[in-house]
């Protein structure tokens, strides 16, 4: 009995010792996205020492810091400043829906743009763009700003609903199953907006590139404004939801038992990660690999538990697709590189290594 | 105050998987559901669970309807040990015990406390540490019996009754953990608790069981103490499978020993 209470008492030091680090974990991961940040801002075609950036940012909450260049003040807030905190909410968004779709599926191989879900938001973000001002004309006019990010919302949604309504049976969803979906979805997807981008002129054709590929490029001040107000409910309430998530992965019929709203919850997690992929795909285009490897790379380091996970997931998505971002625009300067382009290059190796890691895994 | 079932039934795809089924759990009691492959004694739990909704029929928590509780208050008066789940990421065993308290408003330091002793009462302390991916069948079993003893682990108010529900717990278990496992059930009887066991193991249902019930082709063949239901006639009916039965030479319980089958 005495072995029984030391091993106890161990078991709970070790982890009380576990969760600790994780609080510290968050908060280091909360200072890199403040370094990375403050680099993104400095960096690029005029590069700005980091003092004068701190200056500017102070100068605009109304700090007395002294004498600021006037066209430093102008880039950064006109431009570097609104870019930062696009990359900072998309990357959040991307990542923490990624988590949570994992969760959703209890599956660490779900990810907005394998299993579709990017996709379908693109293709309604499509319809909007090329039929707009003909068929959907009523629409558009009616939701101004929104109806861009609203549209990818939408078809966020609906993808979700059908890959989930594919992939599980009695509770149990199939990787396999999945992922087929997801390659399905993505086709049909893809051949959908192949044939607006077939009906658009020039000047739609050039915004549809931008789609394709991915971009935080002519990030505005009005852009960051709608997005955050979409991406703010989930990127708050998703982390809220994190005992349930926890309570999901031990199996449906298992989480009703623990009390939890099974059905209602998953409608509600479905919802508000289509929501913020719908966001950052109407503002970014189609950004892979970001909701796969932001998660994992955390799994590993502070174990699944999503009380950690979610907000884990915020900090260091915004981070890496700021860092991305950065090399997207430094490495072939003055052109610059589809963001996309380059999170997929960094992505897929890491998506093949860990299909090979779960291949002895029943799927 | 009991978990109550009264002429349940339910049909899937024209046919009657369950029928007519009435029973009660009594809190300080085991019953075990005994029955071959098929007699409906997984519907019936799932049932219980509320995890399927009788297509007739009614069951009462407490002598309130099912439907009537909050998911939550529920959860705070009956648990349930899944025959399996599909958890495939690698939480601690500790961890998993926890998410038993998460009805409670856990798992919080206190949590961690019960979760750590109800792994010890489930005799995988030492498993606390490990990462639940890379546990045996029979590990993850007691990591999971822990667990839902975590979410029954304190009284209610008033020592309302509670009810555990096993779906064949000793079904992946070595002969000394199956044994563990039901006489930590009957010591848990006495908390005011009742036990429903799903078993396929006649003999266990013998030694661990207040009450018997027994099915056959989803409606009761028999629900009475093991001595009269434990009869040859009574279980080649409901098996088709002959048997002796002779008193346990020192518990002086039922023991059922199969019969040569004929060629």
């Amino acid at each position: 009995m005495t072995s029984a209470v030391l091993a106890s008492s161990i078991a709970i030091a070790g982890l009380e010792r576990r969760q600790h680090r994780r609080r510290w974990a968050l908060l280091a991961l909360l200072l890199l996205m403040l370094v990375v940040a403050l680099l993104s801002i400095a960096i690029g075609p005029v590069t700005i020492p980091p003092a004068e950036v701190l200056r500017v940012v102070g100068d605009n909450l109304g700090l007395p810091v002294g004498e600021i260049a006037p066209q430093h003040a102008a880039v950064i807030e006109s431009i570097r400043l609104p870019r930062t905190l696009l990359g900072l909410l998309v990357g959040a968004a991307l990542a923490v829906a990624g988590a949570a779709m994992q969760g959703l599926f209890r599956n660490p191989l779900a990810d907005p743009g394998l299993i579709g879900v990017s996709a379908g938001s693109a293709l309604a973000a499509v319809c909007v763009i090329v039929l707009g001002e003909q068929g959907l004309a009523f629409l558009t006019s009616a939701l101004g700003p929104f109806s861009l990010p609203l549209a990818a919302f939408i078809g966020g949604l609906i993808t979700t609903l059908v890959v989930y309504r594919l992939a599980s049976r009695d509770g149990q969803t199939s990787v396999t199953t999945l992922l087929l979906a997801g390659i399905a979805i993505n086709a049909l997807c893809g051949a959908g907006t192949g044939l607006l981008t077939y009906l658009a002129d020039d000047q739609q054709l050039r915004n549809l590139t931008f789609w394709s590929m991915g971009s935080l490029g002519g990030a505005s001040w009005s852009q960051v404004g709608s997005v955050a107000l979409l991406i703010a409910l989930p990127l708050i309430a998703l982390p809220l939801l994190a005992r349930t998530f926890n309570a999901l992965l031990l199996g449906e019929a298992e989480a009703g038992h623990l009390g939890i709203a099974v059905q209602r919850m998953q409608r509600l997690i479905v919802a508000l990660a289509a929501l913020a992929v719908g966001a950052a795909v109407a503002v970014s285009g189609l950004i892979g690999f970001v909701g796969l490897v932001v998660p994992h790379l955390l799994r590993l380091a502070m174990g699944p538990d999503h009380r950690f996970l979610l907000p884990g997931a915020a900090l260091l998505g915004g981070s890496l697709l700021l860092l991305a971002d950065l090399l997207a625009r430094t490495l072939v300067t003055p052109a610059e590189l589809p963001i996309g382009i380059l999170t997929a290059l960094l992505g897929g190796p890491f998506f093949i290594a860990l299909l090979m890691r779960q291949r002895g895994m029943a799927v | 105050m009991s978990l109550s079932a009264s002429d349940l039934g339910v049909i899937r795809d024209g046919r009657a998987l369950i029928d007519g089924v009435s029973l009660t759990l009594n809190p300080g009691e085991v019953l075990v559901i005994l029955g071959a492959n098929g007699a409906g004694k997984s519907t019936l739990l799932r049932c219980l669970s509320g995890e399927l909704r009788p297509d007739a029929g009614e069951i009462r928590l407490n002598g309130v309807p099912l439907a009537a509780w909050s998911s939550g208050d529920c959860a705070r008066r009956r648990a349930i040990l899944p025959q399996q789940s599909p958890l495939n990421f690698p939480f601690t065993a500790l961890e998993v015990a926890a998410m038993g308290r998460i009805p409670h408003g856990g798992p919080g330091p206190g949590d961690t406390r019960i979760a750590a002793a109800a792994l010890a009462a489930a005799e995988a302390e030492h498993l606390a540490e490990r990462r639940y991916t890379t546990l045996s069948g029979g590990e993850r079993q007691r990591v999971h019996l822990a667990r839902i003893l975590a979410q029954l682990w304190s009284p209610l108010p008033n020592d309302e009754p509670r009810y555990l529900l096993l779906d064949e717990p000793t079904a992946s278990l070595d002969l000394a953990h199956q044994h563990a496992t039901l006489a930590l059930a009957r010591r848990w009887t006495d908390r005011n608790i009742g036990v429903l066991v799903v078993l396929h193991d006649l003999n266990l249902a013998a030694q661990y069981g207040d009450r018997i019930a027994l099915m056959k082709q989803g409606r009761l063949l028999a629900l009475d103490r093991p001595r009269a239901v434990l009869e040859p006639p009574l279980i080649e009916q409901a098996f088709g499978l002959p048997v002796s039965v002779i008193p346990h030479p020192e518990m002086g319980c039922p023991l059922v020993i199969p019969r040569q089958i004929a060629a």
